[in-house]
C-alpha cells in the first residue's frame, strides 16, 4: 500500500483483500463508491474462488505455492481497474460525448474470460489508440488453464468469449484477440481442498 | 427549478433507464469526500452525482454510470443521452444544451 499516493485505485485491491482475508464482506458503501472498487471486488472474488481449487504444476512436479501467480494477478488488477483512457461511442449529435472507460472494458474482458470453464485471466491489455473511433485495437490477454484442458481449445474458447463481449458492448475496431497461456494448474480434489 | 433540483431530477431519470445499475459521483474522489464531509457538518445534502454547468453555449451535463451486461452498453449509453436531452429540452433552458457527457464506467 502506498500511503503517499492519493489515487484510491492504488490500494483498493489491498483494502478489499484485507476484508476478504478476515472473512468480512466489504461495506456496500465502499463498493458502490466507485466503479474501480466494484471491478476490483468482482475480480478478487473470482481469483480467490479459483485459487481455492488449484494446485500449481511446475517443472518439479506439483506444489501448492499459488502465491506468486496470485500476486501477479493482483498486481495487474491494480492497473486494470483504473478508469484509464476514454473510449468513444458514436452518436449523430455533436452535443453528445458518449464514452466507455478503458477500465470498464478491461473489466468486461476479464469477466468474460473468467466465465470460461477451466480458464482464469491473469492480464489484459488494450493495445492501440482506443481514444480514436475506428482505430485498430489488439486485445492481449494472458491466462491460466487447468491441467488436462487442451490448451489450443481453451485458448480458442477464451478468444471467442472475449470477442463476443467486446462486439456486444463496444464499438472498438478489434483487429485480433491474442491469447497467451502462461500457467497450468491442477484442480484440487475434495480431499486435498479439505487438507489445505 | 434551480440547478440542484434539476440535477436531482436528471439523476432520477438516469436511474430509470433500462440497463442502468447506478450512477457515480463525477467529481474526483478526494474532492467529493472533502466536499460531502463539509456538507454533512453544515447539515446540507450531499451533491448529486450529475454535474451541471452553465456557459455561453448553454447547459452542460455530465454523468457517470454502471450498466448491466444484458443489453449492449452502447445502447444503454445512448438511451441515457436521449433521456437527458428530452428532459433538458422540456425545461426549455434559455441558452439551450451545450453538451451531454455520459461515461460508462462499469459493465455488469
Amino acid at each position: 500500500m502506498n500511503a503517499a499516493n492519493d489515487d484510491p485505485a492504488d490500494d483498493i485491491v489491498d483494502v478489499l483483500s484485507d476484508y476478504l482475508d478476515r472473512g468480512v464482506e466489504p461495506p456496500r458503501e465502499l463498493i458502490e463508491q466507485s466503479p474501480e472498487n466494484h471491478l476490483a471486488l468482482a475480480a478478487l472474488l473470482r481469483v480467490r474462488e479459483a485459487a481455492r481449487s488449484l494446485i500449481d504444476v511446475d517443472e518439479g512436479g506439483l506444489s501448492t505455492g499459488d502465491e506468486g501467480w496470485i500476486d501477479s494477478i493482483l498486481t495487474n488488477l491494480h492497473r486494470e481497474v483504473k478508469a484509464g483512457r476514454a473510449i468513444p461511442l458514436t452518436h449523430p449529435s455533436p452535443r453528445a460525448n458518449l464514452t466507455l472507460t478503458e477500465g470498464a472494458v478491461r473489466g468486461l474482458v476479464r469477466a468474460a474470460g473468467d466465465s470460461v470453464d477451466g480458464v482464469l485471466v491473469g492480464r489484459c491489455v488494450l493495445d492501440g489508440d482506443v481514444t480514436v473511433a475506428g482505430s485498430p485495437v489488439v486485445v492481449r490477454v494472458e491466462a491460466s488453464v487447468f491441467w488436462g484442458e487442451p490448451i489450443p481449445a481453451a485458448a480458442e474458447r477464451l478468444r471467442v468469449a472475449i470477442a463476443g463481449a467486446l462486439i456486444q458492448h463496444t464499438e472498438l475496431a478489434i483487429e485480433a484477440v491474442d491469447v497467451t497461456i502462461t500457467d497450468v494448474h491442477l484442480r484440487r480434489t475434495d480431499d486435498e481442498g479439505q487438507q489445505s | 427549478m434551480n440547478d440542484s433540483e434539476l440535477a436531482r431530477e436528471l439523476g432520477r431519470l438516469v436511474l430509470e433507464v433500462p440497463g442502468v445499475l447506478q450512477s457515480y459521483d463525477t467529481r474526483p474522489a478526494v474532492v467529493a469526500a472533502v466536499t460531502d464531509a463539509a456538507a454533512a457538518l453544515l447539515r446540507q445534502a450531499p451533491a448529486e452525482p450529475i454535474t451541471l454547468s452553465r456557459g455561453p453555449e448553454g447547459i452542460a451535463v455530465a454523468v457517470k454510470i454502471a450498466v448491466d451486461d444484458d443489453r449492449p452498453a452502447a445502447e444503454t449509453c445512448r438511451d441515457v443521452y436521449s433521456v437527458l436531452m428530452d428532459a433538458l429540452q422540456e425545461q426549455g433552458p434559455p441558452a439551450g444544451v451545450a453538451s451531454i457527457s455520459v461515461e460508462v464506467s462499469r459493465i455488469g
